[in-house]
């Protein structure tokens, strides 16, 4: 039997690390609220997933980026981009591209989804690598908004007028929005929630 | 205080342990997560918030790249592609951009300047709630090193129609991102709240 801060009537401040007593309200270090899990993480987690799901499917669909110049026009989606970059051999930047913006947030709502799952079920299966799993998808979620910032630089450096601009397209805000919110989702995780289950028939 | 934070709890499943206390980093024996990270001394903090405060000026404003076609040439900062995102009818992705490349790094500068030359000095200051929550909660919005990241994307993406030239704010804007990833990794709770607690005493 291993103890947890539940069985023994400890509360762990997630600010400065302080363990205090379940009857101290308030952190006598840091003086924040003190909650023994992190308020509503279920279903806080699984509000902003659901709505980053939604996000995810305009933001992969509908053109994110146009292109003008005086003999064409183009609309591309995220795909078209990367495709554009394998097309002229561009393989590392490619794969780059296509990791950040279509691949860690899929992967990342996908991880999310099943944590939450394991969370209902109570289930006690590799819970050591389902913590690895979070704290990967912490790390990595932001560099989503790579595409973002490169849709940014190139429109305000292909910006001659008629000759040749690029304009955003739709799906930048959507995809903007999904990944905030993934963001979001991984932060409201408390994966202490993963191991509260049946502690006692340990 | 300081003697009570003896007692420690692993934040990702909420396992008590007894801590050696011998300033280092400990890992919990259940789930294998960070449970305490010891930091760097304050002076390290606290240089490196000053360099990125001086390197911040420079990168933000001096152009970061230039682009010729034909005749005409184009310089940009993020602050055109804001301009161009707000002009476009993006203004949620403008904020959006704004904040996570301009602001966010900005109070974090500031903030973590103002709270580490209070403590090095030990000095008493009422805002250190104040200071410690905007870094905690700041620390993932600040997306300096996918700006980067995203920089050397666009050059790719552009080397194919015309010629890229590096600008004078690139420098500054590599040294500012390696400041402030330097910094974050550096966060320690624990430090800095036996340094607040520490400077109480005396």
């Amino acid at each position: 039997m291993q103890a947890t801060d539940l069985s023994t009537d400890h509360v762990l401040c997630l600010h400065c690390q302080h363990v205090s007593k379940t009857n101290v309200k308030y952190c006598p270090v840091c003086d924040q609220v003190l909650h023994q899990r992190k308020r509503d993480s279920y279903v806080r987690t699984l509000a902003f997933t659901i709505a980053a799901l939604i996000f995810y499917i305009p933001a992969n669909y509908f053109p994110i980026m146009k292109t003008e110049t005086l003999i064409f026009y183009e609309n591309s989606t995220i795909l078209d981009g990367i495709f554009y970059f394998f097309e002229h051999g561009e393989y590392f930047v490619g794969t780059v591209i296509f990791m950040a913006s279509v691949f860690v947030p899929l992967v990342k709502l996908l991880v999310l989804i099943f944590l939450l799952y394991s969370v209902k079920m109570g289930s006690k299966w590799k819970r050591v690598d389902k913590n690895q799993l979070y704290t990967t998808i912490y790390i990595i979620g932001r560099w989503s908004m790579l595409d973002i910032f490169v849709m940014g630089i190139m429109i305000s450096m292909v910006h001659f007028g008629d000759i040749a601009m690029v304009t955003l397209g739709w799906a930048s805000l959507s995809f903007a929005t999904m990944v905030v919110l993934t963001m979001f989702a991984t932060e409201s995780f408390d994966t202490r929630l993963l191991w509260d289950e049946n502690d006692e028939n340990e | 205080m300081i003697d009570e934070m003896k007692t420690l709890c692993c934040p990702s499943c909420g396992l008590m342990l007894k801590s050696e206390d011998k300033g280092n980093s400990v890992k919990c024996p259940r789930c294998y997560a960070l449970v305490i990270k010891e930091g760097h001394r304050l002076s390290y903090d606290l240089a490196l918030s000053i360099a990125a405060l001086i390197l911040y000026f420079p990168a933000m404003f001096l152009p970061i790249l230039s682009y010729k076609m034909g005749l005409a040439t184009q310089t940009g900062n993020m602050f055109f592609a804001l301009k161009y995102f707000y002009e476009d009818g993006y203004e949620l992705l403008s904020v959006i951009v704004f904040f996570t490349t301009i602001l966010a790094p900005f109070i974090y500068i500031i903030t973590s300047f103002l709270m580490f030359s209070a403590l090095y000095e030990k000095r008493k200051t009422k805002f250190m709630n104040m200071y410690f929550s905007i870094l905690f909660y700041l620390r993932e919005w600040v997306m300096l090193d996918i700006y980067i990241i995203s920089i050397l994307v666009s050059i790719v993406k552009l080397q194919a129609t015309a010629d890229v030239m590096f600008g004078s704010g690139l420098i500054f804007l590599v040294g500012l991102s390696l400041c402030s990833f330097l910094l974050s990794n550096a966060f320690s709770p624990r430090k800095i709240w036996r340094a607040y607690h520490a400077s109480d005493r005396s």
